[in-house]
């Protein structure tokens, strides 16, 4: 099975803070159809590992390959291509667009990437159908529940049909049962369309669901459980 | 509709207020720019169809070159003579002494007028002031393009057979402060040069000659040049040579300054907006970019949004240009003008306003669209206290520091050397482009000095307002830009009324000028009279004759023959249309049409009875209707049928400028000849002053420029209650946690009181201080132009602007708000995001 993420000995260290190193050589590899979950504490460098992943952060030491591709070699507006034809984000914060309503946010990445317009509007739906809020599509994010903007984001993420989708505690501003709902969605993603997630989380309840699990501890990444895959 | 678009506009409708004022920066600048353009068009175009009504179109243009000698009587009347030629006007050079000559620099040549004095001081067009203690002559600029000399030529000049060689010492503004207004230009002479011509024949140096309609000019002009021989030559054969009248030129003038002021400003304003806008929205782009939106695209989405606020603004500014361009050309008419009528539309005239005002959008969103690009995406996204704080910055780049820094040293520099004007000129840019480091030390200070006294409600305003430095910065640019349109409508006004005043107190120890008009055909010694008033010093008259319409019979006027009046139709009337006025005249023998320059001068309306001299004494006519202008020069202003003219039920109006020998004498003076005017002569009909006239031309130019100051004074002040309440709005949540956790209301309310306090005085001192450095700038350029004047706040309105208003605003907000947050319902707010 291919590789879709591959890590080798990224260090990463806040330009404010010198003597504190984030990520210690962490290497890991996510292979294509997996949903691999990294937990850990607050503070452990979990979401920065996500950003650095996600070619938000910039890469200082190391190596990373995503979908073949080796991402340093990219620069700043390559990366932005990059993330969008290859990459999905799911935040904690969901970060929808305000002004726009839930199949307009679900379109955005699809208009950035010069899709014709009836087939984005097409794909928007059917997004927002596979997630459960076809009956929301006009609504904005002000008017709709926390696990509802998640999933409307869970829905921005797959709209260019990435490799791979990052999200970073996306049920960390949820209640329970919302929250169910929102890993339900990843479950689907996973087992019916055999999307690739990374998802990063603190709710080790989530790892049941994954087919392998990471665990961050200062910097440190090391592999706590894998399930072997058909 | 593309995302993109939607995004900006809704953006847009969120910022309402603050993108509406931008908006109307920009209609204010493209409106003005287009009246600039039009006008520019239109009143040449009257000018020119005037003229050729009257003499067809092609000028020739008849001189000595380098030389001023005249032109003889014998040669001018060959030059009459030759086959073409319609008429003939004689240049000529109207010579003031340096100094206080008084009566010496009445060496008025043809009869034109009289001259000011005053010339203390002669300055060239860059500036540069000119020695005349020697011997020598100063031209006006359009003597020695006519002549054709240069500084440091000799020039021979022939007097009364006497030849004199004179060195042009300079070429310059040698009008002296009275000339922008009235557009007259005069040589200026050594003591020595003007000692030795008083008493002797002008000097003709130049004829304008007109040609009949149809007449080949080249022809003409070869014709012309064998008459006048080898001493003359044809200087110039050209189609038009009408220049701007100055008064439009003056209008023009202050409409570009205006235009130009309320482009920067409203660039200032989106700047200031698009930078606000994107510190709200640095979340937005954040996301953007992590889904894949290039910095490029980012940038276009930016700029876009301004290109919705320019465009709104163009298209609003163009409309209301169209609407409003007659009442505009009809103030210039008022003003003593021809302002023609309304032009057509002409691509220049909505292209370039266009332009401009789209490149100053998109400049000046530039700098906020490449911050919007340049974002630490994962730390904002991974931020939870906000976008704005998280772009709020915690310290200044050394860059613009740096650039501070120098811009106040170079500034301080050119202040040591005594070029002031750069140093006001960096000064200014420094505050205007880099005023966050400045701004940043000030509230730096503030929670320096909160933190050691350990005042904690003026540490929590501090602290915030760090946070609303732009915005506070906007507001302060507006302050300073209404203090300096303010100041410079007072300075203009005062120094335009000092330099009228200055120069006819030079010229006669302190006078004014009245004009009685009254009828020269009847009762010339009763005129004389006016000698016999009281402080009356001297008195000068001007034939204002009379023109007839609807006849082929040629009316003479001072000497030049008119053809038909019929031409007169090709210019629209105000308050009656030709056929009606034709119909109207022929009817009622006391019917007139009146020149709009003499209604303005007697203060007279369409519609209204007016007393005129006729041979039987003083006659009521009607006011049918108005000439937009003088349709030939300052004569022909009073139209009425043939038949009331052959009846000599009107005799022509003459007007007398009267000079008072002091300005004392003024009131007692202006009684006087209301009194003759009145009763001893009633063919005396009315008595205007000729400041009050001057003045009252500049009287639209202050109505805008104290509109523009009250008008952007507003919006500052609406922009700062616009912030109050985004920033209370904004902060519902902390405001209820505050309550919760037991804040009372009055110390909340206290709070926000020192918050806007501290804005508010932020942005007035700011405002202050820029206007300072510009108001001395345009007082010195002012002052160049040849109006003495300092543009300086009283220290009294600089303490009501530095503490007065910021105190009474903050007040009024806290009471406002005070209220919100008695309303305030805690758990509720509690659990909005």
């Amino acid at each position: 099975m291919a590789a879709v993420l591959l890590a080798d000995k990224i260090t990463h260290v806040y330009p404010s803070e010198p003597g504190r190193h984030i990520l210690r050589d962490v290497s890991m590899q996510v292979e294509q159809g997996e949903f691999a979950v990294i937990v850990g504490r607050s503070g452990s460098g979990k979401s920065t590992l996500l950003q650095v992943l996600g070619t938000m952060e910039p890469l200082q030491a190391g190596a990373l390959w995503l979908c073949g591709t080796e991402v340093t070699q990219l620069k700043d507006d390559g990366l932005a291509r990059f993330r969008l034809q290859n990459l999905g984000f799911v935040f904690q914060s969901f970060h929808l667009i305000d002004s726009l309503t839930a199949v307009e946010n679900v379109r955005l990445p699809m208009e950035l990437a010069r899709l014709p317009r009836r087939n984005a509007l097409t794909r928007a739906s059917e997004l927002l159908d596979l997630v459960g809020l076809s009956q929301r599509s006009r609504a904005f994010p002000s008017q709709l529940s926390g696990g509802e903007q998640q999933r409307v984001a869970i829905a921005r993420a797959l709209a260019n049909r990435p490799a791979m989708i990052l999200a970073d505690e996306p049920t960390g501003n949820l209640d329970r049962e919302a929250a169910d709902v929102v890993l339900g969605v990843f479950e689907d993603l996973h087992k019916h369309q055999q999307v690739t997630i990374v998802l990063v989380t603190h709710d080790t309840a989530i790892c049941d669901r994954a087919d392998t699990v990471w665990r961050m501890e200062d910097g440190v990444l090391s592999l706590a459980r894998s399930i072997a895959r058909q | 509709m593309p995302i993109a678009l939607k995004w900006s506009l809704n953006s847009l409708r969120r910022r309402t207020f603050r993108m509406a004022s931008a908006v109307i920066g920009v209609v204010l600048g493209v409106f003005l720019a287009f009246e600039v353009l039009q006008v520019a068009i239109a009143v040449p175009a009257a000018l020119g169809a005037q003229l050729q009504g009257f003499y067809g179109r092609a000028t020739v243009t008849v001189n000595a070159p380098n030389t001023a000698v005249s032109l003889p009587a014998h040669t001018l009347a060959a030059i009459a003579r030759v086959p073409g030629v319609q008429t003939m006007l004689a240049l000529n050079v109207q010579t003031a002494v340096v100094g206080r000559a008084k009566r010496a620099m009445q060496l008025t040549i043809l009869g034109v007028g009289r001259t000011f004095g005053g010339f203390e001081r002669i300055f060239s067009p860059s500036g540069r002031e000119i020695d005349v203690s020697g011997r020598g002559l100063v031209l006006s600029a359009s003597e020695a393009r006519t002549l054709g000399v240069r500084v440091g030529e000799r020039v021979h000049l022939v007097v009364d057979g006497r030849s004199v060689q004179a060195t042009v010492r300079g070429i310059g503004r040698s009008e002296g402060a009275l000339a922008p207004l009235l557009g007259r230009h005069y040589t200026i002479a050594g003591r020595g040069e003007v000692d030795a011509w008083l008493g002797r024949p002008p000097i003709t140096d130049a004829v304008w000659i007109l040609t009949r309609p149809g007449a080949d000019v080249s022809r003409v002009a070869s014709r012309i040049q064998q008459e006048v021989g080898g001493l003359f030559s044809v200087a110039a054969v050209a189609d038009e040579q009408i220049g701007m009248p100055h008064n439009v030129n003056i209008m023009l003038e202050v409409l570009t300054f205006l235009a130009a002021l309320i482009f920067i400003l409203a660039g200032m304003m989106i700047f200031y907006s698009m930078q606000v806008t994107v510190a709200e929205q640095v979340g937005e782009f954040a996301t953007l970019r992590a889904i894949g939106a290039t910095k490029g695209r980012i940038l276009r989405m930016v700029l876009l949004q301004s290109f919705l606020v320019g465009g709104a603004g163009i298209v609003l500014g163009l409309v209301l240009g169209i609407a409003l361009q007659q009442p505009v050309l009809q103030a210039i008419d008022q003003s003593g003008a021809q302002g023609g009528a309304a032009g057509p539309l002409t691509a220049t005239s909505l292209v370039v306003p266009a332009c401009i005002a789209l490149t100053t959008v998109l400049l000046a969103a530039y700098a906020p669209a490449r911050r919007a690009t340049r974002l630490e995406i994962a730390r904002i996204l991974s931020n939870s206290h906000g976008p704005l704080a998280a772009i709020a910055p915690d310290r200044i780049p050394l860059v613009t520091t740096l650039l501070t820094a120098i811009g106040l040293i170079v500034s301080l520099v050119f202040a040591v050397i005594g070029r002031w004007t750069a140093a006001d000129g960096c000064l200014v840019v420094t505050l205007f482009v880099f005023y966050r480091p400045l701004l940043w030390v000030s509230t730096r200070i503030l929670t320096a000095v909160s933190n050691r006294f350990g005042l904690g409600r003026l540490k929590i305003a501090s602290r915030s307002v760090g946070r609303r430095v732009p915005a506070a910065a906007s507001i302060g640019a507006l302050i300073g830009v209404a203090i300096v349109v303010y100041l410079s409508t007072s300075g203009i006004d005062s120094a335009v009324g000092n330099a009228l005043r200055a120069d006819a107190q030079s010229y006669l120890g302190g006078a004014v000028s009245l004009t009685v008009a009254s009828n020269r055909g009847v009762s010339e010694s009763a005129i004389n009279r006016l000698r016999d008033v009281s402080g009356v010093y001297e008195q000068q008259s001007a034939a204002f004759d009379l023109q007839t319409s609807g006849t082929s019979a040629p009316v003479s006027v001072e000497g030049m023959q008119l053809p038909a009046a019929g031409p007169l139709t090709s210019y629209r009337l105000t308050g009656v249309s030709w056929p009606q006025a034709m119909r109207q005249l022929q009817a009622d023998p006391r019917d007139v049409v009146v020149a709009q320059p003499l209604m303005s001068q007697f203060g007279w309306r369409v519609g209204q009875a007016i007393r005129l001299p006729t041979t039987h004494g003083v006659g009521v006519y009607h006011v049918i209707g108005a000439l937009p202008a003088q349709p030939v020069g300052e004569n022909d202003t009073i139209l009425m049928s043939l038949r009331a003219f052959a009846s000599s039920y009107a005799s022509p109006l003459r007007t007398y400028d009267v000079m008072l020998s002091s300005l004392g004498a003024t009131a007692a003076a202006s009684r006087s000849l209301e009194r003759i005017a009145r009763g001893d002569h009633p063919s005396i009909v009315t008595v205007a002053g000729a400041i009050a006239s001057e003045s009252r031309q500049l009287g639209p130019v202050y109505a805008v420029f104290t509109s523009l100051s009250v008008f952007v004074a507003l919006i500052a002040l609406l922009g700062l209650a616009n912030q109050q309440t985004m920033n209370v709005a904004a902060r519902v949540q902390e405001s209820a946690v505050m309550r919760a956790i037991g804040a009372a209301t009055g110390w909340m309310t206290q709070v926000q009181f020192l918050e806007l306090l501290i804005v508010t005085t932020l942005a007035c001192w700011l405002g202050l201080l820029e206007a300072a450095v510009v108001a001395r700038l345009l007082g010195r350029v002012i002052t160049a132009a040849g109006f003495p004047i300092s543009l300086l706040l009283s220290p009294v309105a600089v303490a009501i602007a530095a503490v007065g208003v910021p105190v009474v605003i903050a007040g009024c907000g806290a009471l406002s708000i005070g209220g919100t947050f008695r309303r305030l319902r805690i758990a509720e707010a509690i659990r909005y995001e």
